[in-house]
This record gives structure tokens, C-alpha cells and sequence, in this order.
């Protein structure tokens, strides 16, 4: 196995239109990014914030009729050169897919496909990409069951969707994800739609396996909570737009953007009684809808109108390694 | 498995009696007396007398019911009036026919219907669907005897690829067979092929747009391997249904279909014995197709539980 350590994925501007009118805003805008290998960049926002439509357009499955990708995205696939997945023909995207970058999905409940059995869904990758033979795939799609924890797997692999829990299908897809041993694995809220002892099994699983096979994560949640314990670097999004970034402790001890915090607020501690829960009020703009300056400006306690609402911030780099888009992050650091 | 069938198997037992015994009435209640058939006007009181009771027509329907379940259990299902032939003998000439347009009309049906269906949700609200989806409304439609002769003009009369009508069994002479059997396929099997697209489009859109599918894009399969290993196998379990549904249909279409093109099949059977008066051979041929119907709608539900794994039978 190749155990990168450099830049697996280098975006730049990546922007997300849907719909063909002329003059539609981007749902997801001039979003940039670095995935490295071995490790694990957790995508943060609320829901509606592009966190999916950012993933999907990576692998180019949104619909392309009813959507526009702009940007560059080079991905370095460990041996041979880097290509620019967003500007990748079909055949040469279905290639990678599933094999050098592969992806899971929120539902686990519908993400299977019920028509097929287990063994066969984990071990369709290497037959696609590897040309394995039916028994060589469902001979190693049973030693992926294992290591993801499914007991009794070759039983397992000859059953189908409906017959495991919700926890048991999220490990099946994961290891339908990571038995090519990709280079890059994009995960879309995996454990959301689990309960808390199932989602921090699964969270404890999907680092085990990144730490043994040095894959590169990027890891999409809402939840800020589950971000320091799998993520070295951390973006936030809101509205389409990256907010703020930075590595994992940085933001997390010191978030400078007023939306990372109200998030951060939001997270439900152990050492704080639960009526202090900050939410943050007010909802998520429509993407496409326009908003003068910051786009976080109607929600955001520290709006001063006439700064906030006429100019848009750019993302400012602090000191190399965090940067934040908003135009008071000097004073209220002060503050 | 094999208990779901035998509880299936015992449970078509009651319903067979009560079918059987429905039409049973039915015939007897229909216009028309057998004997006058038989005697014609000139008979004496005393003749008629004599052949009502041989014919046990002077007893209650249930009676005369209870006589003919008996025999039939012994596999006598007595003679025709008209030709003195055995009824059994008719039956065994006759299955084979309505079996093999029954069948090939099935086939034809999913053949067209099928890729079609798949093809307008593919193409879906550009110009194949729309075309197949006009099509199918023209399909579902047109009466049965409206195809045939659109059929015989175009092959017959006009193109003069196919002879017109006539009946040949298959083992006989299989080309010729399978020549005389286009049409009357076709006539059966194309309206049906417009249900079967219709459903197939709409659950092939509704699939198509199903989580699992974005999983095996993502995993890198070819889009014929989404469409036909992914999408088609859930699709075609409401299509199984629908085929199920429209098996009657099926039966309608063939005893038009055997009429219009002089195939000796069940449906013309019972057809010419209802216009002679002669009750036996309809009755018999009731029976058979009654058994068919229950024993379609068997294999529809097997095979249902074999495409949907959620089903536990
Ligand atoms: N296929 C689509 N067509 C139009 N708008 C879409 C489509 N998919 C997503 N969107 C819009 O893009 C925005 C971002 O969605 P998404 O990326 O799913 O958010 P998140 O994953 O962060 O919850 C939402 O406002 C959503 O309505
Ligand atoms: S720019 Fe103004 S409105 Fe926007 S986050 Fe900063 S303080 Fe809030
Ligand atoms: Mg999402």
C-alpha cells in the first residue's frame, strides 16, 4: 500500500451553479481546500451549508445537465500524475471512482442496494476495478466485513440490506468503501443518522482503518462534536461559502469567526448544564439567494451595519496555518 | 418455500369449486336448450323427455354439478354433443395451442415492453419517452380484434411475409409454427407491452433516483451496470405485479386472438361450444383456463418473492 504523506487533494474555487438561467448564484462558492494523506479534514456547517453538493461535485455526481462546476480539484492518485477531477472525462472519473477515491453517504438505510446481497455490494469495487473473479471479491469482501466489525461475515455477506440494523449497513458501506484501499475517502455525514454508541463505534472504526491503510479523509458532519476527536484540520462552511479554517485544536481553542463559535456553542458539554445551549439564531440563507456584504451578517451578534452588509470579507490568512472571512476578527479577538 | 406452495396449492382446492361451479350455472342459465339443439324442432315430447334425463337436465344446477365434478375427478369429461368426441381427447389437442400464444404473447410483451420502458426513463421527457409513452396509450386502447387486422393488412395482405391464419403444433413443423404464431402474438402480447412499459418506465424513473444508485456510481460502476444489475432488478418487481394483474387480459386477448387467426385453442373452444349449445367441451375448457389462471398468479407471486429479498415466503 502506498502511504502518502503529501497533498492528496488540491481545490481551488470550486463553485456549484444548478440550474442554467443566466446569473444564478452558486450554491457552493470559491470553495478551496487541501486534503493530505493520513489524514482527516472534517467539512463543519449546518445543513444546507453545501457540505454534500461540495463532495458530490468532486466526484462528479451531481447531475450534469442541471449543474455547472467551476474550479480546479488536482488529485494526486499516488503513482502517476495528478489529474484535475474536475476537469476529468467520464470513463477516466469512473475509473477513479470507488478505486482511488471512494465515498459514503449519510442513509444507511437506503445507500444499499436491497436487490443485492452484502458480500456482493462490499465486493463489486474490486470486481469493476481489479477484475476479480466472483470468488476472489467475495472471498476479500468477507475479510473487509471482519475488520469493519460485522460478526460472522461469510454468513453476513450472503444476506441482504434488510436483514442488519441501521449501525451494521453504515459498516457494510464503509467497507464497501475501503476495500480497494483508496487514496482519498470522502464521507458524508456517516454516522449522522445513528444513535451515540453506534456512532462513536463507527467514528472509532473509520480512524482505525485510515490510520492502518493512510488514507486521506475528508470527513462532512454538522456536528462540531464529533470533529476533535477524527479531524486534524477542520473547514467551515456557511452559505456555500468557507468561513473559516485551520487546524483542529487552532479552531477548536481558538475560533475567530463569530459563526464557528455560535457552532462551537452549540455543541452540548458534559461540563456545562444543558440550558446554557447557545443556538444560533435565525436560519440558514437559500444559497442562491442574494446577501450584500457578509453573508452571515443577518444572523451574526457582532454585526455593525454599514461594515458588515455593504463589503463581503475575504478569507484572511492569520499566521499560515488558520484563516477566517470576517471583517471585525481583529477587534473582537481583542474584545 | 416449498410449504408456501403446498399451502397455496391446497388453498386453489375451495376456490376451483367455487369458480367451476359459478360458470357451471352460468352456462346452464344461458339462452338456448341443448336437446333442441341436438333433436332440432321436429322432436316428440317423449324424445326430449328421455335425452333431458340422460343429459341429467331435469335436476337442480347443484345436482347436476355434483354429477359432472364427479366424473371430471375420474377424468371423464364426457363427449361433444355435436361430434361424439371425447372431450379429454379435444383438451389435449386444444392446451398445447392456447399454452404456446399464451406464452408467446408473454414473451413478446416483455420483450417490447421491458427495453422500451427502460429506454423512455432513461430518455425520460425527451423524445423516446414521449413516443413510447403515446405508444403505449395507442397500445392499451386499441381493442384486441382492432391489432389483429391492422396485423393480417400489414403482413398478409400487404407485405405477404405471413400466411393469414391457421394452426400448425409446434413440434410438427416449428417454422411454420412459429410463422402462423407471430400475429396472433402480437395481437395478445402488444397491449400488454404497453402496461408493462408503463410500469416499467415509471418504477425505473423512481429507482433511478434511489440512494443506492448514487452508492454504485460512486463505486464506479458503467451505466449499464446501474441500469441493468442495480436498477432493473428492483425495478421489475411492481412490473412482476402488474403482469400478474393482467393475466385475465391475457385469457381475453387469446380467445380473441384464436378466433380471428382459426387457432384450435381453448378460447375457440369454449367459444364454439357456446354458439352449438354443446356444454361439455366449454365446460371442460372453463376448467382448464380457471386452473391456469390460479396457477399464473402462483408463479407471479413466487417469483415476486424471488426479485424482492424482503419477502419471506
Ligand atoms: N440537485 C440540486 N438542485 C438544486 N439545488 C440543490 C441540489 N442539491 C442541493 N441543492 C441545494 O444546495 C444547497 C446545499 O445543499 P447540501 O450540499 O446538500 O447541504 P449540506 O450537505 O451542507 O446539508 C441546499 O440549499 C440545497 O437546497
Ligand atoms: S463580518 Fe460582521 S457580520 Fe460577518 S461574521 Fe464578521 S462580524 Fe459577523
Ligand atoms: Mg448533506
Amino acid at each position: 500500500m502506498t502511504f502518502q504523506t503529501g497533498n492528496v487533494l488540491e481545490v481551488e474555487n470550486l463553485s456549484v451553479y444548478f440550474g442554467r438561467l443566466p446569473g444564478s448564484l452558486p450554491v457552493v462558492r470559491e470553495v478551496s481546500f487541501t486534503a493530505v494523506g493520513g489524514q482527516t479534514l472534517a467539512v463543519v456547517g449546518e445543513s444546507g451549508s453545501g457540505k454534500s453538493v461540495t463532495g458530490l461535485a468532486l466526484l462528479s455526481l451531481l447531475n450534469r445537465g442541471l449543474s455547472k462546476v467551476t474550479g480546479s480539484g488536482n488529485f494526486y492518485p499516488g503513482s502517476g500524475p495528478p489529474v484535475d477531477l474536475l476537469h476529468l472525462d467520464t470513463r477516466k472519473m469512473r475509473a477513479l471512482r470507488g478505486d482511488r477515491v471512494a465515498m459514503i453517504f449519510q442513509e444507511p438505510m437506503t445507500s444499499l442496494n436491497p436487490s443485492l446481497t452484502l458480500g456482493y455490494q462490499v465486493g463489486e469495487a474490486l470486481r469493476i476495478h481489479r477484475g476479480a473473479s466472483r470468488r476472489q471479491a467475495r472471498a476479500e469482501a468477507i475479510e473487509m466485513l471482519e475488520r469493519v466489525g460485522i460478526p460472522d461475515a461469510p454468513r453476513r455477506a450472503d444476506s441482504y440490506p434488510h436483514e442488519i440494523s441501521g449501525g451494521m449497513r453504515q459498516r457494510v458501506m464503509i467497507a464497501s468503501a475501503m476495500i480497494s484501499r483508496p487514496t482519498l475517502l470522502i464521507a458524508d455525514e456517516p454516522t449522522t443518522a445513528l444513535d451515540v454508541t453506534i456512532q462513536a463505534q463507527i467514528l472509532d472504526e473509520l480512524k482505525k482503518l485510515q490510520e492502518e491503510m493512510g488514507m486521506s479523509m475528508i470527513f462532512i458532519t454538522h456536528d462540531l462534536g464529533v470533529v476533535a476527536e477524527i479531524a486534524h484540520a477542520v473547514l467551515v462552511m456557511y452559505a456555500g461559502q468557507v468561513v473559516e479554517q485551520g487546524p483542529v485544536r487552532r479552531v477548536l481553542e481558538r475560533p475567530r469567526h463569530p459563526y464557528t463559535r455560535a457552532l462551537l456553542a452549540s455543541v452540548p458539554r458534559l461540563d456545562r448544564p444543558k440550558t446554557t445551549l447557545a443556538a444560533i439564531a435565525g436560519r440558514i440563507p437559500d444559497p442562491q439567494q442574494p446577501i450584500a456584504g457578509c453573508r452571515f451578517h443577518p444572523r451574526c451578534p457582532y454585526c455593525v451595519r454599514g461594515l458588515c452588509d455593504v463589503r463581503e470579507p475575504e478569507l484572511d490568512d492569520i499566521d499560515g496555518i488558520q484563516s477566517v472571512r470576517c471583517v471585525r476578527w481583529p477587534e473582537l479577538e481583542a474584545a | 418455500m416449498l410449504t408456501f406452495i403446498l399451502r397455496r396449492l391446497a388453498f386453489l382446492v375451495p376456490m376451483l369449486l367455487v369458480v367451476t361451479f359459478v360458470i357451471f350455472a352460468l352456462i346452464l342459465l344461458l339462452p338456448g336448450d341443448p336437446v333442441f339443439a341436438i333433436l332440432g324442432d321436429a322432436a316428440t315430447p317423449a324424445q326430449i323427455a328421455e335425452l333431458r334425463q340422460k343429459l341429467h337436465l331435469d335436476q337442480p344446477i347443484i345436482v347436476q354439478y355434483l354429477v359432472w365434478l364427479k366424473s371430471v375427478l375420474t377424468g371423464d369429461f364426457g363427449r361433444s354433443l355435436r361430434t361424439s368426441e371425447l372431450v379429454s381427447d379435444m383438451l389435449l389437442t386444444r392446451i398445447p395451442v392456447t399454452v404456446e400464444l399464451s406464452l408467446l404473447s408473454l414473451v413478446v410483451s416483455c420483450a417490447v415492453g421491458i427495453p422500451a420502458g427502460v429506454i423512455a426513463a432513461v430518455r425520460r421527457n425527451q423524445w423516446p419517452d414521449l413516443v413510447f409513452s403515446t405508444a403505449s396509450l395507442a397500445g392499451i386502447a386499441m381493442p384486441y380484434f382492432w391489432t389483429g387486422i391492422l396485423l393480417m393488412m400489414l403482413f398478409s395482405v400487404h407485405l405477404r411475409w405471413l400466411p393469414p391464419s391457421g394452426y400448425i403444433p409446434l413440434f410438427q413443423d416449428p417454422l411454420m409454427s412459429l410463422k402462423l404464431m407471430i400475429m396472433p402474438a402480437l395481437t395478445v402480447g402488444l397491449p400488454l407491452s404497453a402496461v408493462i412499459m408503463r410500469q416499467t418506465r415509471n418504477s425505473m424513473v423512481q429507482v433511478l433516483s434511489q440512494d443506492y444508485i448514487r452508492t454504485a456510481e460512486a463505486r464506479g460502476v458503467s451505466p449499464m451496470g446501474v441500469l441493468f444489475l442495480h436498477a432493473l432488478r428492483n425495478a421489475l418487481i411492481p412490473v412482476v405485479t402488474v403482469i400478474g394483474l393482467q393475466i385475465g387480459s391475457l385469457i381475453g386477448g387469446s380467445v380473441v386472438a384464436e378466433t380471428m387467426f382459426s387457432l384450435p385453442g381453448l378460447g375457440r373452444m369454449v367459444i364454439e361450444g357456446i354458439f352449438q349449445r354443446d356444454f361439455a367441451p366449454v365446460q371442460a375448457a372453463m376448467l382448464i383456463i380457471v386452473i391456469g389462471v390460479l396457477l399464473a398468479n402462483l408463479l407471479t407471486d413466487l417469483s415476486y418473492a424471488v426479485l424482492d429479498k424482503r419477502v419471506k415466503i
